[in-house]
């Protein structure tokens, strides 16, 4: 076999947990590997969140380029109604496709927007919300699930998503379900694991890539429990013990991650990274609220979906925007609470309401919009609520432009918004949560790979252009990113140069094919829990 | 393409009944099976039945209208008799061979 290259994603990874946890001794293995590797914060894109950042970290390009924007997606450009991302909706090439077209392998683990399948020379077992009722749908190729269901212990419960599984300790979130639910992920990752040494062993490939996503849930609800600004402030044994629970996911991670890089061998370049980072939630933004107390939004009930109705509203939860704004009065909504996205509504004729199609009348009250949202200020604390407005061009120059929201903010805790109805605009949590930040984390080791080094911050767009060099073929030179030189070895460079090269034409072009139906009202409501088990939903 | 009733039904009967094994149910599956109640099915499992559908076929079909009709009725489920005809509807339709 050729050059191989093993990545490693760890869904939300920020070093502000993990150093801490390298120096007290939880993660000895990650301690070593960056010891003798490079290191770099990891630029994330806007907004820093799971699909986006994934779909850039696997094809170089921002989002603006692949057209994924949330996890979700408008059905069309001048449509209210979203509907589920799939991979038919990554607009661009993938690394795994890229890696075939070179006659390459590969085994692709758990990324998410990898369902459908992408029919290359490897395996693909898809991750993100892939039911686990239907993963044989998402195996590729023909064959792979049921030599993964001879495995000893394969329990595709444990390996997918079950909701009826992780709701027992997620509907509130008890204290008692916080122990379960830790270990629940911690036997996760230990399935995925199972999965990558049997296909590294017995079908092994040139490209070896797997997410582990429980950083990135463990962070979302239980941040108090990780951050180290939070940990002297535990006096409850209850809570002394999900402390305790939290690291032994991380001891065991740190383990996973030791034998992975054995497996690989000293010949194969190592890379880790994340998606993006994560802090501190303080505040909580209902941005709807706002935009209905400045008169842009109205709710047709005349009160909207309260927090309080989250639990008994069951159906139509995460369209509700659709059946319960009233569209002749409202001019701009959020219509999802995980990307910070607000649209505009443009109703063209013979539709009423919204601002018509008069762009200077849009473009007027685009700049208004961002004029007020800078000016909000929390009323506790007088600080900035928002603290940066994009303009979708700004954001997301490129193809899929027409599908992105009009507005994206960033907050100043970093947060995500809220988008129910509420009497305050602006409210305090009671405790912080964990929510996502731009810094992830890069960190590499190989042949050619400096060592030791601690690098200023890389884009997440440069991994890929990485992950092929190290493989040894050329770099596509319409990639957004850039190979980053900094981490390899000037010897190793001159040895071998990058080479570029300009990627042949798609036989097929991207389609955008809308493959994955507009959501009914039950599949919303299942996916709002399923947000709401993330941390992204009140 | 086109594809007989029959073929639609053989191609989901095979499809669910090769998922069922996957999820141990044990159950018969026929026209008359209840994807929800009989299956235990939940919504995604669904979603993600029909973008398989229209992947092997390769072929996209209204199913936001049938998820929206099914929204509407009384008792939420749809027998997969009624997932056949639909799927046969569609596929047949865009190949202007409806019979």
């Amino acid at each position: 076999m050729k050059e191989q290259t093993v990545l490693i994603g760890i869904d939300g990874a920020t070093f502000s947990i993990l150093d801490p946890l390298m120096d007290e001794g939880v993660m000895p293995f990650l301690k070593e590997f960056i010891a003798s590797g490079a290191r770099a914060e990891l630029c994330s894109v806007i907004p820093p969140l799971t699909p986006p950042a994934w779909t850039s970290l696997m094809t170089g390009r921002s989002p603006g380029q692949h057209g994924v924007f949330d996890f979700f997606c408008k059905e069309a450009a001048d449509s209210h109604h979203i509907r589920f991302m799939t991979s038919r909706d990554v607009g661009c090439e993938t690394i795994w496709a890229m890696v075939d077209r070179y006659g390459r392998r590969a085994t692709v683990l758990n990324f998410p927007l990898t369902f459908p399948p992408p029919r290359i020379n490897g395996n693909v077992v898809p991750g993100g919300w892939m039911p686990w009722r239907q993963l044989r749908l998402g195996c590729h190729p023909a064959g792979l699930y049921d030599k993964l269901k001879a495995l000893p212990g394969f329990n595709p419960r444990e390996l997918a998503m079950d909701m009826a599984h992780e709701e027992k300790v997620l509907e509130g979130c008890k204290q008692d379900e916080y122990e379960g639910w830790i270990a629940l992920h911690i036997r996760r990752e230990r399935q995925w694991f199972n999965v990558l040494r049997y296909l590294m062993q017995e079908d092994p490939a040139e490209l070896t890539a797997i997410l582990f996503d429980g950083v990135d849930k463990l962070q979302h609800l239980c941040w108090r429990f990780l951050d180290p600004a939070c940990v002297e402030e535990f006096k409850s044994p209850w809570e002394q013990r999900v402390r305790a629970q939290c690291l032994e996911y991380f001891r065991q991670l740190d383990g996973l991650l030791a034998k992975i890089v054995h497996l690989a061998g000293p010949e194969a370049t190592v890379v880790m990274a994340s998606d993006h980072g994560f802090g501190p939630q303080v505040r909580t933004f209902f941005v709807n609220a706002w935009l209905e107390q400045q008169g842009y939004l109205a709710w047709a009930d005349g009160k909207g979906p309260r927090a309080s109705d989250t639990e008994v509203l069951g159906v139509g939860q995460l369209a509700r925007h659709v059946y319960l704004l009233d569209w002749e009065r409202t001019r701009a909504y959020a219509a999802m609470p995980s990307s910070n996205g607000i649209h505009i509504v443009r109703a063209f004729p013979p539709l009423q309401g919204g601002l018509g199609e008069v762009d200077a009348e849009y473009e007027s009250f685009r700049n208004r919009l961002i004029e007020e949202l800078c000016a909000l200020k929390d009323p506790l604390s007088g600080e900035a609520v928002v603290s940066r407005v994009w303009k979708r061009e700004d954001a997301f120059a490129g193809p899929y432009l027409e599908l992105a929201p009009d507005l994206t903010l960033e907050l100043q805790d970093g947060g995500l918004v809220s988008i129910l109805a509420s009497d305050t605009v602006v409210s305090r949590r009671s405790e912080p949560s964990g929510t996502h930040r731009p810094e992830g984390i890069f960190v590499a080791q190989g042949l050619g790979i400096r060592q030791g080094v601690r690098l200023p911050a890389l884009s997440i767009l440069d991994v890929a252009p990485l992950v092929l060099y190290s493989l040894g073929l050329p770099v596509p030179d319409d990639l957004e990113g850039r190979l980053p030189t900094e981490v390899l070895e000037p010897a190793a460079l001159q040895v071998r140069p990058v080479e570029t090269v300009s990627p042949p034409k798609p036989a097929v072009e991207p389609s955008h094919m809308p493959v994955g139906p507009v959501l009914d009202e039950e599949a919303e409501a299942e996916i709002l829990r399923r947000l709401r088990a993330l941390g992204y939903i009140e | 393409m086109h594809k007989t009733r029959e073929e639609v039904m053989a191609d989901v009967l095979r499809l669910l009944g090769q998922l069922a094994d996957d999820w141990e149910y044990y159950g018969e599956i026929t026209p008359q099976t209840y994807l929800f109640a009989d299956m235990g099915l939940e919504s995604l499992d669904i979603v993600v039945l029909a973008t398989s559908i229209q992947e092997h076929y390769r072929q996209v079909m209204p199913f936001p209208e049938l998820f929206a009709e099914l929204g509407q009725r009384e008792i939420r489920d749809i027998s997969v008799g009624e997932w056949v005809d639909f799927v046969y509807k569609h596929l047949n339709e865009a190949s202007g061979k409806a019979e």
